[in-house]
C-alpha cells in the first residue's frame, strides 16, 4: 500500500525522507545553497584542483584558446586562466562573507539601539538616511579613492553603504516588538536595557537578519567585482574576477574566453547567493509572522 | 496639497545637508595628503606647502567647510586638482551621454518590465510566470560589465550589427546616436528590468486578490482594462518606490556601463577622477548624483498621491 509521502506527519519520517521532503519543498534554496557550497569548495581547495600558480607568466603561451592543457585558455601574459578564475573566487567569497558578517553585526547593534532608545533614534536615522542618499558604487569608489587599493579597504568601502539597510531592517523589527506585551512584562520584572536587548529582542531579529545578510553578500560580491573592474578595487597582483575581466577587456575580439569564464563564475556565485536568500526568506517568513502573533 | 509638497521638500534638506557634510569629510579624512599627491614624488616641502595654501587646505576645518558651502550656494564646485578646470564645466561637458543613457534605460526598463510583471501576475503559476521569475532572479545576479561584454561579443564582434563602443551626439545624426546607444541601454536596462518585473509581479499579484478586481471581472470588464487600469493603479506604489530606490543602482550601473562602452559621460569622469585621486571632481560628481537621487525619490514620494488618493500627509 503506497502512502503519499507528503501525507505522513513529520515525526514518522526517517532522516532520508526528511531531507527529500525539504528538497522537494524548497528547490531554489537547496539549488542555491548547493551551488554556493561548490563555489566555497572551489575557493578553499584551489591548490588541489589541477591549478598552477595564477600569477606565473609564460609569454610563450600567450592567448591560447581553451584546450587540453589550459581549460580556460591563457591570457595576454601567458597566465593560465583557469587557475586565475579559481583563485579569484577566494577574493570574491572572502569579501562577500566578511562584508555580510560585519554589516550584520554593526547594523544589528545600531538598529537595536536606534529602535529602543528614542532619544538617539532620530539622530541615527538621519545619519543613515544621509549615507543611503549616496549611491552605493559612488560611495565605495570615493572611499577607495582616498585610501590605498587593498582588499581590506575594499571591504570597509563596501560595509559603509550596506550598513544603513540592515539598521533600518533591525530598527523596524524593534519598533514593532517593543510594543509587545512580553517586552512590557520583562521591563516590569526589572530587566535592564542590555538584557532586554540581548535576551528578548535579539532572537526575533536573527531570521530577517540572515536573509538580509545573503542579499548584502550578493551585493558585496557584485560591487567588489565592479570596483576591481574599474581599477578601484582589489590590487592587480591579486587575481579577482573583476580584475581579470578588466585586463581582458581589450581582447574582446581575439580572446573572448578571458571575459567569459570569470563573468560566468561571478554570475553563478551571485545567483546562488540570491537563490539561497530567496529560499531562506520564503522559509523563514511565515515563521516570523507566526512568532510575533 | 501644496503644503505637503513643501513639507516633503523641507524634509529632504537635512538629508542633503548630511550628504554635503559627508562628501566634504570624505575627502578630508583621507589618510593621504592631497597636496603631496598633486605635488608628485619629487616635490620639496615648500612646494607641497604652497599647493596646500593654494587649495585652501591650511585653514581650520570649519573655515574650509564654510568656504565650501558658500561656494556651493553660488554654484561653484571647485576646480579639478589635475587640470585646474572648473568642475562645473567638466560636468556640463559630460552630462549629455549620461543623461541620454539614463533616460533611455529607464524608459526601456519601465516599458518592458511593467507589462512583463503584470503578465506574470495574471498568469501566476504558469510557465510564463516561472520564466519571468527566473529571468528576474538571474537578471539581477548578472554583473553589468559581463553582460555588456557578452552583448558586444554577440552583436558587434560576431554579427557586426552594432558599433562596439563610443558615443555619438544626436546632433551629429539620429541614427548613429541610436545605434551607439542600443547596446548600453539594453545592458543596463535588462538588469533594472529584472528588478522591476519582480516587484511589479509581486505587487500586482497581491492586488489581483482584491474584491474590486473580482467585481470588475464579474461586471465583464475586458481583462486588459482590468489589468492596466484597475490593477496597475493600485499596484503602482511599491513599483514606483522601487523605481526610486533602484535609481541608486542605476547610477552605479551607469558608471560601469560608460566604462565598458567608452561613453564619455559623468561615470567615466568619476572613474578617471578616482584613479587620479582628483578629489574635487569626486566631490562634485558625488554631490550631483546624490542631489539627483534625492530629487528622484522626492518625485516618487509626491507621485504616491497620484496613484492612491487616500495617501495624504
Amino acid at each position: 500500500m503506497h502512502v503519499e509521502p507528503d501525507a505522513i506527519p513529520y515525526d514518522r519520517l526517517t532522516g532520508g525522507q526528511k531531507i527529500r521532503r525539504f528538497v522537494r519543498r524548497n528547490p531554489t534554496m537547496v539549488a542555491g545553497g548547493f551551488l554556493l557550497a561548490v563555489m566555497v569548495v572551489l575557493a578553499t581547495c584551489a591548490p588541489y584542483l589541477h591549478t598552477v600558480n595564477p600569477v606565473e607568466m609564460n609569454p610563450v603561451e600567450r592567448l591560447r584558446a581553451p584546450g587540453a592543457g589550459h581549460w580556460f585558455g591563457t591570457d595576454m601574459y601567458g597566465r593560465d586562466s583557469y587557475s586565475r578564475v579559481i583563485y579569484g573566487s577566494r577574493v570574491s567569497l572572502l569579501v562577500g562573507l566578511v562584508v555580510a558578517a560585519v554589516t550584520s553585526v554593526i547594523g544589528l547593534t545600531i538598529g537595536l539601539i536606534s529602535g529602543f532608545v528614542r532619544e538617539l533614534d532620530n539622530l541615527i536615522m538621519r545619519v543613515m538616511d544621509g549615507i543611503m542618499a549616496l549611491p552605493d558604487l559612488l560611495l565605495a569608489i570615493s572611499f577607495v579613492a582616498l585610501t590605498k587599493a587593498s582588499v581590506r579597504n575594499v571591504i570597509v568601502a563596501l560595509i559603509i553603504p550596506q550598513t544603513p539597510r540592515v539598521v533600518r531592517l533591525v530598527r523596524s523589527i524593534v519598533l514593532v516588538l517593543r510594543e509587545q506585551p512580553f517586552v512590557e512584562s520583562a521591563m516590569a520584572m526589572g530587566a535592564r536595557l542590555p538584557r532586554l536587548l540581548a535576551r528578548h529582542l535579539l532572537p526575533n531579529t536573527i531570521a530577517p537578519l540572515v536573509v538580509q545578510g545573503t542579499y548584502v553578500m550578493a551585493s558585496a560580491v557584485l560591487i567588489e567585482a565592479a570596483l576591481s573592474f574599474l581599477g578601484a578595487g582589489t590590487p592587480p597582483e591579486i587575481p579577482s574576477w573583476g580584475n581579470i575581466m578588466a585586463e581582458a577587456r581589450s581582447y574582446v575580439r581575439v580572446a573572448f574566453w578571458l571575459l567569459l569564464f570569470p563573468g560566468l563564475f561571478l554570475a553563478a556565485t551571485v545567483l546562488s547567493i540570491n537563490m539561497l536568500g530567496d529560499g531562506l526568506r520564503d522559509l523563514l517568513d511565515p515563521r516570523i509572522a507566526r512568532r510575533m502573533r | 496639497m501644496l503644503a505637503y509638497i513643501l513639507r516633503r521638500i523641507l524634509a529632504t534638506l537635512p538629508v542633503m545637508g548630511i550628504v554635503v557634510v559627508f562628501v566634504f569629510l570624505l575627502v578630508r579624512i583621507a589618510p593621504g595628503d592631497p597636496a603631496a599627491i598633486i605635488a608628485g614624488d619629487y616635490a620639496t616641502p615648500e612646494n607641497i606647502q604652497k599647493i596646500r595654501v593654494g587649495l585652501g587646505l591650511d585653514k581650520p576645518i570649519h573655515v574650509q567647510f564654510g568656504i565650501y558651502v558658500m561656494n556651493l550656494i553660488r554654484g561653484d564646485l571647485g576646480r579639478s586638482l589635475h587640470s585646474r578646470l572648473p568642475v562645473r564645466q567638466l560636468i556640463e561637458q559630460r552630462l549629455e551621454p549620461t543623461v541620454a543613457l539614463a533616460v533611455s534605460t529607464l524608459t526601456f526598463a519601465i516599458l518592458m518590465a511593467i507589462p512583463l510583471g503584470i503578465l506574470a501576475a495574471w498568469k501566476a503559476g504558469s510557465l510564463i510566470d516561472r520564466a519571468v521569475m527566473v529571468f528576474a532572479v538571474a537578471g539581477f545576479s548578472i554583473p553589468v560589465f559581463w553582460l555588456g561584454f557578452l552583448l558586444i561579443y554577440g552583436f558587434s564582434v560576431k554579427l557586426d550589427l552594432l558599433p562596439v563602443q563610443g558615443y555619438v551626439s544626436f546632433r551629429q545624426g539620429f541614427l548613429p546616436f541610436i545605434q551607439h546607444l542600443i547596446l548600453p541601454t539594453v545592458t543596463l536596462g535588462l538588469i533594472y528590468m529584472a528588478l522591476l518585473a519582480r516587484i511589479t509581479r509581486a505587487s500586482v499579484l497581491e492586488v489581483l486578490q482584491s474584491d474590486y478586481i473580482r467585481t470588475a471581472n464579474a461586471k465583464g470588464v475586458r481583462p486588459i482594462t482590468v489589468l492596466f487600469v484597475h490593477a496597475l493603479k493600485n499596484a503602482a506604489v511599491p513599483v514606483v518606490t522601487t523605481i526610486g530606490v533602484g535609481f541608486a543602482l542605476l547610477i552605479g550601473g551607469v558608471v560601469i556601463t560608460e566604462s565598458v562602452f567608452a561613453l564619455p559621460g559623468l561615470g567615466r569622469l568619476t572613474v578617471d577622477a578616482v584613479l587620479q585621486r582628483d578629489y574635487s571632481i569626486i566631490q562634485g560628481v558625488t554631490l550631483i548624483f546624490s542631489f539627483v537621487y534625492a530629487l528622484v525619490n522626492l518625485l516618487v514620494d509626491l507621485s504616491y498621491t497620484l496613484f492612491d488618493p487616500r495617501i495624504r500627509y
